[in-house]
């Protein structure tokens, strides 16, 4: 504004530099009459306006623009056509919607100061505006608007607790979530050192450490550390801190802060889990691998490399694991793992292996496939453990039977020579009477004999050792034979025969017979009421099919499978057992499977039972030791 | 009269079957020593009953021991033994025919007979 002092001096300069003042001038500059007509404009604004002034002098009255009228401006203008000094507020001028203005381009955030000239009587002469361009400086308003409403959502809703801090720790900004972590309210917290939420006496030295931290090279970390909060509540927290440096220096400290109680508790818990199954699996002498069957990786423990003595440093993969596979277990191993990779059976083999110095050692190894959504094997993971004692001690065991059933046989064989001979001479001399007893205790000597052959049967098929013959026979002839000889044994029963498969079996005769006379003695035994045992035989595709029937207790559904298992004694309606070992059905499922044949049973109980098996007529025995 | 020799180291079972055997007529002669047989010089059996494991020896030995001599190899050898498996290892050690124990007095009198009077 000039002053009265100012114009006097001004009023010694030539008009002529006035008006170049005016036009030369930077500033934006419009001057209207009285009535509001534009008559001059300088080239600032006609560069602002992108217009001549020209093309709009005498045209354009300011008074009467509708845009500003539009924007709210008009009544600004106006003050200043009536002497006032005005600060126009910023507004969106778009050049192309004024009336007398064409051709002018785009728009422009304008703020302008209106002023009016008045004469020495005060009579307002001119009013001129002028004009600034703040469009660059409207648009960093507006950024900083929007990042400032970027960063307030984010900071207020972050779930993670944040913290700014000055040099000293007082708290510049806190958003909710530090303050639902510790229990403060905004305004306890805002203009306060953050110290505050520690415990008095720990107040000191957390400030210390905080200066120490701000004044330190490092330009970030990361700490854990146990706070309680104002409701007593104690956390375990992770804070991740770093600057805001502003010019070059360090003005603040970000601190975002992690409640990571849950996580160190879970992790404690697996810790412990961990701990534990370790444990159990060294006291177990448990080794764990893992197989990646796509990758053909092979992960060991330090407990598996111990079971195959190999040192610890050598890599592992599943070719070098193959080559300390025993030459006889190799075939059963390969045939274990793809039935497993097949999900046909369970894994669980027991097997050798020949370690690097050249000892052989039993293993036993059981693990669980991993299968991806198409069912294809992934990963398997199983544990091993040393098995070499218990095998021996088994073997040991299976020898002892096998020594202690031979050495039981030699007292039976002369038992039963003399108790024939016996019933001999008594038959020849006429005394039918003790012959006859001598006849029964021979019976009885050939069950003893029978039972202690069971007993070494079942320990052979434990050991791998039951070995069989191939003998060509009449299957019919065979049937006949047992059926007659057990005949002889009971007086209660009748033993109706229908042999008919007319058929000539390549098979262990001995053991086939073994298997009759077990369904048959059985169906004897567990039919002590009924009177009728059905023995039928016949032929089908290459097969022959035996059936054993009885009308006697029957085997409940449930337990028909487990008749054919080791030790398993059937139990009368009374629930007392019956006597025999438990083995006669197992040794005659295997000795049957060993055929290639099948056994089973179809029953009801109180009704009666029917044991029938089947049997390759050129039977498939496959020789050599089977574990 | 033919002459039987039964080589078994259980003497009870040597008693036994001598008993068996000369009820049915026969000659029987026992012996619990594998040993004695390989020094039998004269007065050969028409048939041996031989005992697979014997204490210190093994039947199936002295079975392919006379079977190789000249003037043992025509005698009928009937190996016994308690366990079944062996049989086939009994006949590639020459023996004629085999036998379980414990055995069925009227199998082992068949099988004596059928050897006996080749």
């Amino acid at each position: 504004m000039p002053t009265t002092k100012v114009s006097r001096s001004l009023s010694e300069i030539d008009s002529n530099s006035f008006i170049t003042i005016f036009s030369q001038s930077p500033i934006s500059t419009q001057i209207f009459t009285p009535k509001g007509v534009s008559v001059a404009a300088n080239r600032a604004w006609e560069k602002l306006w992108k217009i001549k002034h020209d093309d709009i002098k005498g045209k354009y009255n300011v008074l009467t623009d509708p845009q500003l009228k539009a924007h709210k401006i008009a009544p600004y203008i106006r003050r200043a056509f009536k002497g006032e000094v005005v600060e126009v507020p910023s507004i969106k001028y778009e050049p192309q919607k004024t009336v007398a203005v064409k051709g002018a381009v785009a728009y422009r955030w304008v703020s302008a100061i209106a002023y009016p000239i008045k004469n020495n009587e005060g009579k307002i002469i001119n009013v001129v505006i002028q004009h600034e361009d703040v469009t660059e400086r409207k648009a960093a308003e507006d950024r900083l608007t929007e990042s400032k409403d970027l960063f307030d959502t984010i900071w207020s809703a972050a779930l993670d607790a944040k913290v700014i801090s000055d040099r000293e720790g007082k708290v510049l900004e806190v958003n909710s979530a530090y303050c639902r972590l510790y229990g403060y309210s905004r305004e306890e917290l805002l203009g306060k050192n953050f110290a505050i939420i520690f415990p008095p006496q720990k107040r000191r030295m957390v400030r210390e450490n905080y200066r120490k931290t701000f004044e330190s090279k490092r330009e970030g970390g990361i700490f854990e550390s146990k706070v309680t909060s104002k409701t007593g509540k104690e956390y375990i927290v992770e804070s991740h801190y770093s600057f805001i440096v502003q010019h070059g220096k360090r003005t603040a400290m970000l601190s975002v802060v992690r409640d990571i109680t849950e996580r160190k508790q879970s992790l404690k818990l697996i810790e412990e889990e961990r701990a534990r199954l370790t444990l159990a699996l060294e006291a177990g002498n448990i080794g764990v691998w893992d197989w990646n069957t796509k990758t053909n990786e092979l992960m060991w423990t330090e407990k598996v490399y111990e079971l195959h003595q190999v040192p610890k440093d050598r890599p592992i993969t599943l070719e070098y694991f193959i080559t300390l596979i025993h030459p006889d277990d190799m075939v059963m191993m390969q045939e274990s793992i793809a039935k497993a990779l097949r999900n046909e059976a369970v894994f669980c083999p027991t097997f050798r292996i020949i370690t690097p110095q050249g000892t052989v050692r039993w293993l036993n190894t059981r693990a669980i496939v991993f299968f991806d959504a198409k069912g294809r094997p992934v990963r398997m993971l199983g544990a091993t453990s040393d098995v070499t004692e218990q095998k021996r001690l088994e073997e040991d065991k299976n020898d002892f039977i096998s020594i202690a059933t031979h050495e039981l046989k030699t007292p039976v064989t002369s038992l039963k020579a003399y108790a024939e001979v016996l019933e001999q001479k008594f038959r020849r001399s006429g005394d039918e009477e003790s012959a006859q007893h001598l006849a029964k205790m021979n019976a009885q000597l050939d069950r003893l004999t029978s039972l202690i052959g069971d007993l070494l049967d079942a320990t052979k098929i434990e050991g791998g050792k039951l070995q069989m013959q191939r003998d060509l026979f009449a299957f019919d002839d065979l049937v006949s034979e047992i059926s007659e000889e057990l005949q002889r044994t009971t007086d209660r029963h009748e033993l109706i025969v229908r042999d008919d498969s007319r058929k000539k079996v390549l098979a262990d005769r001995e053991r086939i017979g073994q298997v009759l006379t077990n369904l048959i003695s059985n169906a004897i035994k567990y039919s002590p009421h009924s009177k009728k045992i059905v023995i039928t035989s016949k032929a089908t595709l290459g097969e022959v099919l035996v059936s054993v029937r009885d009308s006697g207790v029957g085997i409940p559904k449930a337990k028909q499978e487990k008749v054919f298992e080791r030790f398993y004694r059937v139990s009368g309606p009374d629930g007392n057992t019956y006597p025999g070992l438990g083995l006669g059905l197992y040794i005659s499922s295997e000795i049957i499977k060993r055929h290639g044949g099948r056994i089973w049973v179809t029953s009801t109980p109180g009704k009666g039972s029917t044991f029938i098996f089947s049997l390759p007529v050129k039977a498939r025995i496959p020789q050599g030791n089977n574990h | 009269m033919k002459k039987i020799l039964i080589a078994d180291d259980d003497p009870a079972i040597c008693d036994a079957v001598k008993m068996m055997l000369e009820m049915e007529g026969y000659q029987v002669g026992t012996t619990v020593d594998g040993a004695t047989i390989y020094r039998m010089e004269s007065e050969m059996p028409d048939l041996l009953l031989l005992d697979i494991w014997m204490s210190g020896q093994d039947g199936r030995e002295i079975c392919k021991y006379l079977k190789a001599r000249e003037s043992t190899k025509h005698i009928p050898i009937i190996m016994v033994s308690a366990s079944r498996d062996i049989e086939k290892s009994a006949r590639e050690a020459g023996a004629d025919d085999f036998l379980s124990k414990p055995f069925k007095m009227a199998d082992l009198l068949g099988k004596v007979a059928l050897y006996v009077n080749r």
